[in-house]
């Protein structure tokens, strides 16, 4: 019998948001911490909880500097993040293949 | 928030869509490329020696025996035309400053918009075409080429670039884009054109950090022109009646003319995409 897909889920990966930010994240070199809050539409506490849980899961690296006067936060995904975006998006897929079997 | 996997799916190729919308920034390069080979045009207006002159390239600087990415070394002026060594350094000057100043550009509209491109392999394969037929070519020819004959310094260089590609445990394609790098390095000092050559590597470069169908398409379009203006100033000159300024005229402009309309073309997309949401 083989596995239900469901199996292969992260659960550090597979939350909405997170998967938000791991795509928005792996489409670009850098990502702004504010161009994030805003895309998302999430409050900074919110955002700052999901890029501290990615961050600890060595899914994203977060570099902190200045442009100017002004604290900016940039964000950019890791080979490891690149790999657990993929092995979710091939597991949502594999989910929807078995839905429209059914 | 969407828990059905198609939502989730079609959801986040929308956030993907958005981010790399919103991370394009192609038409200022296309823009500043378009304007740099413009303005070459009045390197290329003739400028003859009276009827009966006659020069030797022994006579030019040593300098001009080394630097001539322009393809004026290889170029027969039967018509009496002097090389300029001041074409050479308009080009130089002018690739690197475009360089530069779209290296400059990504990193400056990232700081504004909250998303940045990647230009590292816009950086490698220009940095590549601007400096090795300025060093890598002549070093080359004069210590391997000319010492090993061309056809076994070829397979030299082949075979090495295929060992170094495997060493580095990268892929075969590697190997393929480094020769045809150098490749185009050598086209870039023999043709008449060469810098548009180098042109359409860097733009050909971004259309492939960029991903975007427009992009693409006019960077090809350019690179095949490059070639073909390229083939035909160094092959069928010879059988054409036209004056040759006018030709260089007209190679230069319409080349100019496709980088434009691709700087213009993107400018247009980015603000009706921005009108619709993703």
């Amino acid at each position: 019998m083989t596995e239900h897909p469901t199996s292969g889920l992260d659960d550090t990966v597979h939350q909405r948001h997170r998967l938000g930010i791991l795509t928005i994240a792996a489409e670009v070199k850098r990502v702004e911490f504010g161009y994030l809050k805003s895309i998302l539409e999430l409050t900074a506490g919110n955002l700052s909880r999901h890029v501290t849980v990615l961050e600890e899961a060595g899914l994203l690296e977060v570099e902190k500097g200045y442009d100017g006067k002004r604290a900016k936060t940039w964000l950019s995904v890791t080979a490891a993040g690149r790999e657990a975006l993929a092995a979710e998006m091939a597991v949502l897929r594999a989910l929807l293949a078995r839905h429209d079997q059914t | 928030m969407a828990t059905d996997p198609r939502h989730l799916l079609d959801e986040l190729s929308a956030l993907r869509r958005r981010a790399r919308r919103d991370r394009h920034g192609y038409w200022f390069p296309f823009l500043l490329f378009g304007v740099i080979v413009a303005a070459a045009i009045p390197w290329y207006l003739p400028a003859r020696c009276e009827l009966g002159c006659s020069w030797s390239a022994n006579e030019l600087p040593a300098l001009w025996h080394w630097l001539h990415p322009t393809g004026q070394a290889s170029k027969a002026f039967p018509s009496g035309d002097h090389p300029s060594l001041w074409k050479d350094f308009y080009w130089m000057a002018a690739l690197t400053v475009g360089f530069l100043a779209t290296v400059w550009w990504y990193r400056w509209r990232a700081a504004k918009v909250g998303v940045e491109t990647s230009t590292r392999l816009y950086v490698q394969v220009t940095v590549f075409v601007l400096a090795f037929p300025l060093l890598g070519v002549p070093l080359a020819t004069r210590l391997v080429f000319s010492t090993l004959g061309w056809p076994v310094a070829l397979s030299v260089l082949v075979v090495g670039v295929l060992v170094a590609t495997l060493l580095a445990k990268r892929k075969l394609r590697t190997a393929v884009v480094i020769l045809s790098l150098i490749l185009v390095a050598h086209l870039v000092m023999i043709f008449p054109f060469g810098p548009l050559l180098v042109v359409a590597v860097g733009v050909l470069g971004l259309a492939w950090v960029e991903r975007s169908a427009l992009c693409t398409s006019f960077a090809v379009l350019f690179a095949a022109w490059a070639l073909f203006v390229n083939g035909w100033s160094t092959w069928v000159y010879g059988s054409v009646l036209w004056p040759w300024a006018l030709i260089d005229f007209a190679d230069l402009l319409s080349s100019s003319l496709i980088l434009v309309l691709g700087g213009i073309g993107g400018l247009i997309a980015r603000r009706v995409r921005g009108a619709v949401p993703a």
